[in-house]
């Protein structure tokens, strides 16, 4: 392929031109612009057009001038200057020649689209503007030719100045879209070529080279959201579209898609035809309120979702207490139809004992403005009334106002039921135990009396015991001193027997050597048996009066002392003591000796005659108590006896031992001071078993009964 | 000795019976001593503490525990808290044994504690052995 030489093209076109950058600094011209402006290239190229050719700015050349090359920048389309008078500097630097110019500025874009320089084709016409004024001053110049061309120079400039005019407005409305809060653009054609975005449109779409491009081209992102269906149908159809709240993801500056909410209309516009040439598209982004909103709303939702799905029953008020708000939870629970408990209908749901004091607790909360807390009785759907538990919080703004009252009902029915029976049966329980307090009591008191009674029993035994002493000390004193009387009368009788034994008569003889003495016999034997009867008293109720003391117990050791010390009787009746396992026990050691000693003793007593004796001695231990069990083959007690062997004085079987009936009278009262049982179990003729059961410990306080 | 006065001895006993054996039994063992018998603790005390009385010393104190007006007991304190009294030496004759009330009197001061028992002879020989007391008698003050 031949290629040209622009270049040379260029240099070599009669028309005078000149190229600048965007900065409208002279890049380069050809021969017939240095011609024209009569200057070197030197001294153009590299400098600012304005500083090459200087010009009062208020001048109304310059204004024109600089106008057109910022239209051509910012539009990226040509400007024409119809004719504009400039003055350029004379060559020789004697001052201005006046120039008429007409002028054509092209903008020259490289492949990315971007606007790199400026051409401007300009033309001097000069000659033609004074040739005009001349004949607008002058005659002379006459003729169709000259009318011709003073008519058309005429109306060039008509139209030059309508341009001014029409330029002007353009230039100050769309200074206004540029400034304006909306976005602006405005698209031509069937493809929608941008010719026109303000700031704001920039900004909404994040790029600013839009103008002169079609909007599938300029938001490629956009095509596959509809928009260009829907501006093809504006533009088909003529009609207006209006868009509220439409979503748009919008390619951000840093290649993220943003998304958008916007309100916008797309305008048809028409040309004098009456055919849509373009389309006006204006509108907000709102997507920061939008944004709001649907937080807001979501919010809400969350809110209805959490009041409807709770338990509770959840209402709100304005603040002069109308209430304007339940959740469903409430509707369910009373079964009302929504709305109907609004205002201050809800105080008729209550129960009519607790209508009044729920409606003066809430007005008091309204006017102190005080949290609101008060139990009431609610109607259930089913027509029960409810106990529930009723509270509302205000919430004021900043200035401390209430704005609202959120409040709360809980049912507490249940729970309330519960704490009423649990009352009930705590006042039951304080009752039964106020009950048990009081046979407690009276228990104590009947102890006590019992242990006064026992002690005026004792001390009314020891002093009977020490009273009936006394004068039996004086019968046997006086009958050892009748005794010693005897002597003497024996001794005057048997000297009158001798000397003068008609002086005795039978009488005397009979109550001298038999009746004194039968009688004085009879007397000694029952002071000695009553002396051991009082004493066995006194010896009961002196053990009664002795202080207990709980001490550990060996008891294999316990035993094992009783059978050394009963070691003589068990050598002379040959019996065998076997002792076998027992349990210890804290008790009174005294106590417990007398106890084994004494049933050991007895056992070793009352042995079968003819048989070889065998004591055992075993225990067990019980938990809390211990028994114990001195077994014996011995002669055994007669069943009707059972009881009747532990009474005092009382014996059972043949009376062939020495005793007075005391021994298990006083083990008894010893087990008894103890804490313990004691029982027997026997067979005539085979053996006895004593049962002796102890508290395993006993406390100095247990003494009491 | 300081003193070369027979002693007296006062009998507090409120028993006539037994009043009449411990003297029978104090005779038989051959002690003439004076005897002033008393029925009851009240007028024993003011006997003895009469300030001729007191000041006429040396006494030996039979006495009875249960007495009708007063505990022996009490007695027993009174004399052992005075001056002179105190030197009385006092024999205790009760019906009882019981020990605690045996080691009080000791511990109050008595000098011998004697249970009238009902076994005669044995009394009368505690008695009489009195007499063998009341030669060596006057009691030092340690005691």
């Amino acid at each position: 392929m031949k290629s040209i030489n622009f270049e040379a093209l260029f240099n070599a076109s009669p028309n005078p031109y000149v190229l600048l950058n965007p900065s409208l600094n002279i890049m380069g011209m050809n021969e017939a612009y240095l011609r024209v402006t009569m200057r070197t290239r030197e001294e153009l190229v590299g400098r600012n057009m304005f500083e090459a050719f200087p010009s009062d700015p208020d001048s109304e050349g310059h204004r024109q001038l600089r106008a057109s090359f910022e239209r051509v920048i910012a539009e990226k389309v040509p400007d024409h200057l119809p004719i504009i008078e400039y003055a350029i500097p004379l060559p020789d630097g004697q001052g201005f020649e006046e120039r008429f110019w007409s002028a054509t500025h092209t903008p020259l874009f490289n492949e990315a689209g971007e606007l790199i320089s400026i051409l401007q084709h300009t033309v001097d016409v000069t000659e033609l503007h004074q040739l005009r004024k001349f004949a607008q001053t002058s005659a002379l110049l006459s003729g169709p030719s000259a009318l011709i061309e003073t008519d058309m120079f005429r109306r060039a400039q008509a139209v030059q100045e309508v341009n001014q005019t029409l330029s002007r407005e353009r230039q100050h409305l769309q200074e206004l879209f540029e400034q304006a809060p909306g976005f602006i653009a405005a698209v031509s054609g069937p493809d929608h070529v941008f010719t026109m975005a303000n700031a704001a449109y920039r900004h909404v779409v994040g790029r600013g080279d839009l103008i002169g491009k079609p909007v599938r081209e300029a938001l490629p992102e956009v095509v596959e959201q509809g928009f260009i269906r829907l501006l093809d149908r504006v533009y088909r159809s003529g009609e207006p579209f209006i868009g509220r709240g439409v979503r748009l993801h919008l390619q951000g500056a840093d290649g993220r898609s943003e998304e958008h909410f916007l309100d916008f209309v797309y305008q048809p516009i028409f040309s004098r035809d009456g055919n849509v040439s373009g389309i006006f598209v204006q509108g907000h982004d709102v997507t920061d309120h939008r944004r709001a909103e649907n937080a807001l709303r979501e919010s809400e939702e969350r809110f209805r979702a959490i009041a409807n799905s709770i338990d509770q029953l959840i209402w709100a008020t304005r603040p002069d207490g109308f209430h304007d708000y339940y959740n469903q939870r409430w509707y369910e629970y009373t079964g009302v139809p929504e709305g109907s408990t609004d205002g201050a209908a809800w105080n008729g749901m209550f129960h009519a004992d607790d209508q009044e004091r729920a409606w003066n607790k809430w007005r008091r909360s309204l006017e102190t403005g005080e949290p609101y807390h008060i139990e009431y009785r609610l109607r259930h759907r089913s027509g029960q009334y409810r106990w529930v538990l009723g509270r509302a919080q205000p919430v004021r703004d900043e200035q401390g106002r209430i704005t609202r009252w959120y409040g709360t009902c809980t049912d507490i029915h249940d729970l309330k039921q519960a704490q009423d029976d649990l009352r009930k049966s705590r006042e039951q329980a304080v009752q039964s135990e106020k009950e048990t307090l009081r046979l407690a009591a009276t228990l104590a008191e009947r102890v006590s009396e019992l242990d006064a009674a026992n002690d005026e029993i004792q001390r009314f035994a020891y002093i009977v015991s020490h009273d009936l002493r006394a004068p039996l000390v004086n019968v046997m004193g006086f009958t050892s001193e009748l005794e010693n009387a005897q002597e003497e009368i024996e001794k005057f009788y048997r000297r009158v027997s001798e000397t003068q034994p008609d002086l005795v008569t039978p009488e005397a003889r009979a109550a001298i050597e038999t009746d004194l003495a039968e009688a004085i016999g009879f007397i000694r034997s029952s002071t000695v048996k009553m002396d051991k009867l009082i004493n066995a008293i006194l010896k009961l109720s002196r053990e009664g009066r002795r202080v207990l003391t709980p001490e550990p117990i060996s008891m294999s050791q316990l035993l094992e002392a009783q059978r050394h010390s009963l070691a003589h009787q068990l050598h002379e009746s040959g019996a065998k003591l076997v002792i076998q396992t027992v349990p210890d026990v804290v008790s009174d050691r005294l106590a417990v000796e007398q106890v084994f000693g004494n049933l050991i003793e007895n056992a070793i007593k009352y042995l079968e005659p003819g048989r070889s004796g065998r004591i055992a001695v075993r225990g067990r231990d019980l938990g809390l108590s211990v028994r114990y069990e001195v077994e014996d083959n011995g002669r055994g007690i007669d069943e009707k006896d059972f009881e009747r062997i532990f009474d005092l004085f009382r014996r059972s079987g043949t009376q062939d031992q020495q005793g007075e009936g005391i021994g298990l009278a006083h083990v008894r009262a010893l087990v008894r001071r103890l804490g313990g049982t004691i029982s027997v179990a026997s067979r005539l003729g085979e053996g006895s078993t004593f049962t002796v059961t102890l508290p395993k410990s006993i406390s100095v306080s247990s003494e009491a009964a | 000795m300081p003193q070369q006065q027979p002693v007296t001895i006062i009998m507090i006993e409120d028993d006539d019976g037994h009043a009449r054996l411990i003297e029978k039994n104090i005779r038989r063992a051959g002690v003439c001593n004076e005897i002033r018998a008393f029925k009851n603790g009240t007028a024993a005390l003011e006997h003895l503490f009469h300030e001729d009385v007191r000041n006429d010393g040396p006494f030996l104190v039979l006495l009875d525990l249960n007495l009708p007006d007063m505990n022996g007991v009490d007695i027993l304190v009174k004399l052992k808290n005075d001056e002179k009294l105190k030197r009385a030496p006092v024999v205790v004759l009760t019906t009882t044994d019981d020990q605690r009330e045996v080691q009080r009197c000791y511990d109050l001061g008595a000098n011998v504690y004697i249970t009238k028992p009902v076994e005669y002879e044995s009394f009368s020989q505690a008695i009489r052995q009195l007499g063998l007391f009341l030669s060596v008698i006057q009691v030092p003050e340690t005691l």
